[in-house]
């Protein structure tokens, strides 16, 4: 019994020890054990823990004490411990959609003092673009982007538009009308089973970030191109051609998934794949505007005294050995573009059907419009597009949306200058 | 011990619970009061006195008075089918004739241990457009030709966010109302059956007299609890409702502090809805006691 014992044990030893020098072989990073200590990062981010384990495998002796807040309430959290001035965590994330709120204040430390923007030579103009604040100083840095593509299911795009090759795809349905064309001809040979194009809101995704915000620097002004979309949706809905499927929901997803919706416009990180029922059936294909949804900055927070270390991460978040990783194990895509030159043309991954993502999100990432977005570029554009899909359904002119629309803004932000809209 | 040193200690035996009140109860009240009077910027903590500008702002809103519709609409759409449907179940419960009343007592309160996050959420999927439950059945049996739209139909969104709460709600109710039916007293029946009264006579003119009190403190937590509607309507059809039909007055007041940081217009908000719903509740009180004079 004893030597039994005995010798399971000396295995499991000799194993632990074969484990460990292949779990050894198997780390990317040249690690460094020169830096040390622990620092606190507060985050939403569920792929968070993925990040930790990078980091702390580069370097061994560095602890991070990270703790993820699920929730939307994950900004009231963060604004509690900053006006309370305690409990506050050296590190945090923020998302696209409250980001400047937080900037704009002396909380965050100026990322360029630290030598920080140095990192960001090789990322995309506009992603850098999104860390600042509005006086243009760098205070958040991200490790992925969130390009928007059309989505679609390879067999399904077969059957109905006789080719599932991302490139060609695009060609296709390069303008509003292509797409109305194609939409009718799919939904008339289906008898009205199979829609192409989801709802009128994801039209407002996709031009977004092709026209002029529709405030800058506190003024108020709305350009011609959004009362063209506003022609365009309306002549979408009135077609019959779009599914009305509202975006994220369940049914949305579901038909998409089951291939009676044909294009769903999400970002990188669509979360609405069923991957079990479509590994290998998914394409991405870059819209014919360029343009993006969501971002997670992270930002170091002024009265830290591990600003140094926080720096170390953030700067580790920017390699593109890191990157490399996140890709591959989460389909992040990288915010550097030495990405893509460093895995080459021949890049492929397979839950895409062995498409190379990464080429076609470069389309859309290089094409994304130098625009420096504000704490009201989003929320503005997401009240256009609710105003502009019940004004259409609702059967009102561009006028009364607009009318509408410049209502609602005023009741929320009376601060703004409304004198060119008046 | 003497009174005084027993006196003493009584004080300090209390001392927990008022320590906490003032904390936790009256000194954010007050707080909240000072912010409503100005712009406060929640970072870095600087309050600019504006005065009665936020109220200002408050009354001349044409949305802020659009969310105090919603949320009486909705309200109303809630409270009666709720205290009908309470007072009928509670009656028929009462009957001796009915078996396994505390068994079905028990399954009526089910839907109140659910949280309003998870009922909006359930509405959301039995109310979709157009493969909800709801949807399915009726077309399935051909009651109707299409699905409808209830998220882009705002009186039709109000009703479901009714729906909602009255499902929630109208079980605790029941515990209330049976707790009224159990104080009547027996002997009020009896003479009144002595007297030849019958069942529907006893029930109109004994029960619901007699039970006007408990009706009155129901009404009463509705109007201040209906008012507040809140975490319901922010779940259904995520907030997405045509317009702004679902939009009560407290998520205006949440949307005003929590999403655009707009403390003190925020604080205004939660004065001037407590003052609403104060109002509201004296209506009712001076009106029940009116009546009972009469």
């Amino acid at each position: 019994m004893k030597r039994t014992l005995s010798l399971i044990l000396a295995l499991a030893l000799a194993y632990s020890c074969l484990f460990a020098l292949a779990e050894d072989k198997s780390n990317p990073y040249e690690v460094d054990e020169s830096v040390t200590g622990t620092f606190t990062w507060w985050t939403f981010f569920d792929q968070a823990p993925f990040i930790k384990e990078q980091f702390e495998l580069k370097y061994p002796n560095v602890t991070i004490d990270l703790q993820v807040f699920g929730g939307d309430e994950y900004q009231t959290k963060i604004m509690n411990v900053l006006s309370s001035g305690q409990g506050i965590p050296d590190m945090m994330d923020l998302e696209e959609g409250y980001v400047y709120k937080f900037l704009n204040s002396d909380a965050f430390v100026n990322l360029e003092e630290l030598g920080l923007e140095d990192a960001l030579g090789s990322y995309y103009d506009w992603a850098i673009a999104m860390g600042r604040d509005g006086n243009g100083v760098l205070k958040g840095i991200c490790d992925n982007v969130s390009p928007v593509a059309f989505w679609y299911l390879r067999d399904a795009m077969e059957q109905w538009l006789g080719t599932s090759d991302d490139a060609e795809i695009s060609a296709i349905l390069s303008s509003w009308d292509a797409i109305m064309e194609k939409g009718q001809e799919i939904l008339d040979a289906s008898d009205g089973t199979v829609y192409l194009w989801p709802n009128l809101a994801e039209m407002v995704k996709v031009e977004g970030y092709s026209l002029t915000p529709l405030a800058r620097g506190g003024v108020v002004e709305i350009e011609q191109g959004w009362y063209d979309l506003l022609d365009t949706m309306r002549e979408f809905y009135e077609s019959g051609i779009v599914a009305d499927l509202g975006s994220w929901g369940g049914e949305w997803a579901s038909a998409w998934n089951a291939g009676t919706l044909l294009i769903r416009t999400m970002p990188s990180w669509d979360f609405f794949t069923d991957w079990s029922k479509n590994t290998g059936n998914v394409g991405v294909a870059a819209p014919f505007k360029a343009s993006y949804e969501g971002g997670t900055y992270r930002a170091i927070y002024t009265g830290s005294e591990k600003i140094d270390l926080c720096a170390t991460f953030i700067e580790f978040i920017t390699t593109t050995e890191y990157q490399i990783q996140n890709l591959e194990t989460n389909n992040q895509m990288p915010a550097n573009k030495n990405v893509k030159d460093a895995l080459g043309e021949d890049y492929t991954n397979a839950n895409f059907g062995g498409q190379n993502i990464l080429a076609t999100y470069d389309v859309v990432c290089s094409t994304i419009a130098d625009i420096t977005p504000d704490e009201y570029t989003r929320g503005l554009q997401n009240k256009f597009s609710k105003y502009a899909q019940a004004g259409i359904k609702e059967g009102k002119t561009n006028e009364e949306i607009i009318a509408d629309f410049l209502a609602d803004i005023q009741d929320t932000y009376p601060e703004l200058d409304y004198s060119q809209v008046k | 011990m003497n009174i005084r040193r027993r006196q003493k200690w009584a004080y300090l035996f209390i001392l927990p619970f008022f320590a906490s009140f003032f904390t936790f109860g009256i000194y954010p009240i007050f707080y909240s009061l000072a912010i409503s009077f100005n712009d406060y910027a929640p970072l870095s903590q600087i309050s600019t006195w504006v005065g009665f500008s936020n109220y200002s702002r408050l009354i001349s809103s044409d949305f802020f008075w659009e969310s105090v519709l919603n949320t009486i609409e909705i309200w109303i759409m809630s409270i009666v089918p709720q205290l009908t449907i309470a007072l009928i179940l509670s009656l028929i419960l009462n009957e001796r004739w009915v078996k396994g009343k505390n068994a079905l007592r028990s399954i009526y309160y089910f839907p109140n241990l659910i949280t309003p996050i998870t009922i909006g959420m359930l509405f959301t999927l039995i109310f979709g457009h157009p493969g909800g439950a709801i949807n399915n059945l009726f077309t399935g049996l051909g009651l109707m030709s299409e699905p409808v739209n209830f998220q882009d139909t705002p009186w039709l969104a109000k009703a479901v966010g009714g729906i909602a709460i009255c499902w929630q709600n109208f079980d605790y109710n029941i515990i209330f109302i049976t707790a009224g039916l159990h104080s009547v007293s027996e002997d009020v029946y009896e003479a009144a059956e002595v007297d030849g009264a019958n069942a529907f006579q006893r029930t109109t003119k004994i029960t619901l007299p007699l039970l006007r009190p408990i009706m009155l403190y129901i009404m009463i937590t509705s109007i201040i609890g209906g008012l507040q509607i809140f975490d319901i309507p922010k779940m259904l059809f995520g907030g997405n409702s045509l317009g702004y039909s679902t939009r009560t007055m407290v998520l205006y007041m949440y949307q005003a502090a929590f999403d655009n940081w707009q403390f003190g217009y925020g604080a205004a908000t939660a004065y001037t809805i407590a003052m609403i719903i104060g109002a509201f509740s004296l209506v009712t009180i001076v009106y029940n006691a009116t009546k009972g004079k009469k």
